[in-house]
C-alpha cells in the first residue's frame, strides 16, 4: 500500500496505490471512483476491502480523492463536477503511469459511479466500468440530500432550539459539506439516462435495492447495446437514511460480486 | 503550506498526512499535532475536520499529523484482524519517533475526538514527549450538580410526569407510544467504556505533574455525560490544574460536529487554545 500525492502541483490529489499480491505479473488495473461528501466517509472502508481483495486477485489498485474532497488539495467549496471528471482522467494515467498497467477498469460508487460513466477517459480504452448504486440522475440525488439535511437541522435543533442555518453567499450546506453554486448546478446537470456515450464498452450495474432510476438506468444501457451484467445485491446501503450518514459501509457480498466480474473468476 | 503522505512503523504498515506551514510561517518551537482517528474513521475525520483543521493551524504556523491506527483507514493492520485498540500507544509511540527523526520535532500535541479522545489521553499519560493534549468528546464524570441538571426538570414538569407515566401505561398495555412532541433519536451514545474514576484521577496528576496543557471540548449531544461548564473541575476538585486545564462546551453541535459552522468554531477553538500554549 503506497500513499501518494500525485496531478499538478497547484491540484494535489491525494491516492493510494495497491500493487497486487500475488506473483503472477499483471497487466490489469483498477481505478475506484469515491462517492461525495458524507457518503464518502461511510464507503471508504468498503472500498478498501474492494481494493484488498482485487490486489490479491491480481490486480493493479488505486483509490485516489477528487480534488476538494479527502487528503487532497482544495477546500471543499473549491470542488466542482468538471474538475472530478477531469481528476477521473488523471488518476488513471497514474494508474497507468505507476503500475504499467495496460488494461484498466473503473469502479464507480454512487456519484462516484456517475463521474466514471462520463470522465474524458476515451484515450485510456477503459475495459470495464462497475457502477455501484450509481447516482443516475443528479436532482433527484440533490433533493434526497436535501431532504436529509432539513431532518438533520431538526434534529439539532433538540439541542439548541434557536438552531438555523448558516448561509454563505454563493454556497449552499448539505450534510456538513459546503458546496458551490457551481458544484450544485453541476450535480444537477448529471443525467445517466442522457448520456449515449459512457467511459467504457461493457457496463456492469449492481445495486443494493430496486428503485425505478435503476431500471431505467438498466434498459437505457441495454438499449445501447452497452450492459454486461446487471445484479440486485441486498447490503446496507440505505443512502436516504439520516441515522446512516455516519455508518460503515458493509457490503461482503456486492464487493465479492464486483471483484469476480473485475478478476473473471 | 505542504502536504505529503508518509509510511512508517516498524513494518511500514502506518500511514499518515504530514501537513507544513510555509517556510515563512512556520513558528520555531512549537509542537507538531498529532491527530488521532475518530472511531474508525480514516486520517480525514469526520466531515474532513482533520484536514481542514491542518491547514488552518498551517496558516497559523504549526505543523500536523493526521494518522490511521493499524487496521483503520489506510493503515494495514500486521496482525491480520482489523483495529486493535492494545497497538495505539505503539503506533502513536512510531509515529512521534518519525516526526523526531524527520523534522527534528521535540515537542507534541495530541488530538481526538470520541475513542480518538481516549486513545489521546492513554498516550499523553504515557508519552512525555506529549506536551499538550485536546480531547474532544473525551471522558466525563457526573457530579451531584451533573445529576441534579439532568433529572430535576423532568421531575419539576407536570406535563413531562404526566406524559412519562401515560408511556408507561401504555407500555404496560401494549399500546403503541406516539410522542409528537419529539423527533424519534437515536439512543446510542456509548462510545466507550469509561475507565474508573480513581483511574483516571491518577491519570491526571501525572499529566499535571508533567505541566501538561490540557483541553476538553464537549458538544451539546454529550449533555447525556457533560451538561454544565465547571463539571470537569468539580468532578476533580482535588487536583489543582495550575492553570493548565480549559474547558468548553459547543452547547449547539453534534458530536461529530457535522455542521460546517460548528466545526469552524471548533477550529478555531482549538487554535486559540494552542496560540495561548504556545505564542
Amino acid at each position: 500500500m503506497h500513499p501518494f500525492y500525485f496531478g499538478n502541483s497547484d491540484k494535489q490529489l491525494y491516492g493510494v496505490y495497491n500493487p497486487p499480491r500475488s506473483n503472477d505479473l499483471s497487466d490489469a488495473g483498477v481505478l475506484l471512483c469515491y462517492p461525495m461528501a458524507q457518503e464518502y466517509m461511510r464507503c471508504h472502508w468498503a472500498n478498501r476491502q474492494l481494493v484488498n481483495r482485487l490486489s490479491r486477485a491480481g490486480m493493479h489498485c488505486m483509490r485516489f480523492d477528487y480534488y476538494g474532497s479527502g487528503d487532497s488539495a482544495g477546500m471543499t467549496s473549491d470542488a466542482d463536477i468538471a474538475q472530478w471528471q477531469s481528476d477521473v482522467n488523471t488518476g488513471l494515467t497514474e494508474l497507468k503511469d505507476i503500475s504499467g498497467a495496460s488494461k484498466v477498469s473503473l469502479v464507480g460508487l454512487r456519484l462516484g459511479a456517475a463521474m466514471a460513466a462520463t470522465a474524458p477517459v476515451k484515450s485510456h480504452r477503459v475495459r470495464k466500468l462497475v457502477l455501484w448504486d450509481p447516482v443516475v440522475s443528479g436532482s433527484l440525488y440533490l433533493d434526497s440530500l436535501r431532504e436529509m439535511h432539513k431532518s438533520l437541522l431538526d434534529r439539532l435543533k433538540l439541542l439548541h432550539k434557536n438552531r438555523k442555518q448558516q448561509h454563505l453567499h454563493g454556497m449552499e450546506e448539505i450534510i456538513g459539506f459546503r458546496c458551490s453554486d457551481r458544484m450544485i448546478a453541476g450535480i444537477n446537470s448529471i443525467n445517466l439516462l442522457e448520456i449515449t456515450e459512457f467511459s467504457a464498452a461493457e457496463i456492469f450495474l449492481f445495486v443494493s435495492e430496486q428503485r425505478p432510476e435503476y431500471e431505467q438506468l438498466r434498459e437505457h444501457l441495454q438499449s445501447l447495446g452497452l450492459l454486461k451484467d446487471y445484479q440486485i445485491i441486498s447490503s446496507a446501503g440505505e443512502w436516504n437514511n439520516l441515522y446512516k450518514v455516519e455508518d460503515a459501509l458493509i457490503a461482503s457480498e456486492m464487493i465479492t460480486i464486483i471483484n469476480n466480474e473485475l478478476t473473471g473468476k | 503550506m505542504r502536504e505529503r503522505a508518509i509510511t512508517f512503523g516498524k513494518e511500514k504498515n502506518l500511514v499518515g498526512v504530514l501537513t507544513e506551514p510555509d517556510v515563512n510561517k512556520r513558528l520555531k518551537e512549537t509542537p507538531c499535532v498529532l491527530m488521532l482517528n475518530a472511531g474508525i474513521l480514516h486520517h480525514v475525520g469526520p466531515f474532513r475536520l482533520h484536514v481542514d483543521m491542518a491547514r488552518h493551524l498551517a496558516e497559523q504556523g504549526y505543523m500536523s499529523f493526521r494518522l490511521d491506527m493499524a487496521g483503520i483507514g489506510d493503515s494495514l493492520s500486521v496482525k491480520g484482524a482489523g483495529y486493535d485498540e492494545d497497538s495505539v500507544i505503539d503506533d502513536v509511540g512510531m509515529a512521534i519517533d518519525e516526526l523526531q527523526r524527520k523534522k527534528e520535532i521535540t515537542d507534541f500535541v495530541i488530538m481526538g475526538l470520541c475513542t480518538g479522545a481516549a486513545n489521546a489521553h492513554k498516550v499523553a499519560v504515557v508519552d512525555g514527549r506529549v506536551k499538550s493534549a485536546a480531547f474532544l468528546g473525551g471522558y466525563a464524570y457526573p457530579t451531584w450538580r451533573f445529576y441534579i441538571k439532568r433529572y430535576l426538570p423532568a421531575v419539576m414538569d407536570p406535563l413531562r410526569v404526566k406524559n412519562a407515566l401515560l408511556r408507561m401505561v401504555r407500555r404496560v398495555f401494549g399500546k403503541p407510544v406516539n410522542d409528537k412532541q419529539s423527533i424519534e433519536m437515536p439512543e446510542d451514545f456509548g462510545w466507550w467504556e469509561l475507565p474508573a474514576k480513581n483511574e483516571v484521577h491518577g491519570d491526571l496528576v501525572k499529566l499535571v505533574d508533567r505541566g501538561v496543557d490540557l483541553l476538553y471540548i464537549y458538544s451539546g449531544e454529550e449533555s447525556e455525560v457533560y451538561n454544565y461548564q465547571g463539571q470537569f473541575q468539580q468532578a476533580f476538585s482535588s487536583i489543582d490544574f495550575n492553570g493548565k486545564l480549559k474547558v468548553i462546551i459547543n452547547e449547539e453541535a453534534d458530536h461529530t460536529y457535522i455542521m460546517a459552522e460548528d466545526r469552524d468554531r471548533l477550529i478555531s477553538q482549538l487554535t486559540s487554545w494552542l496560540n495561548k500554549c504556545y505564542k
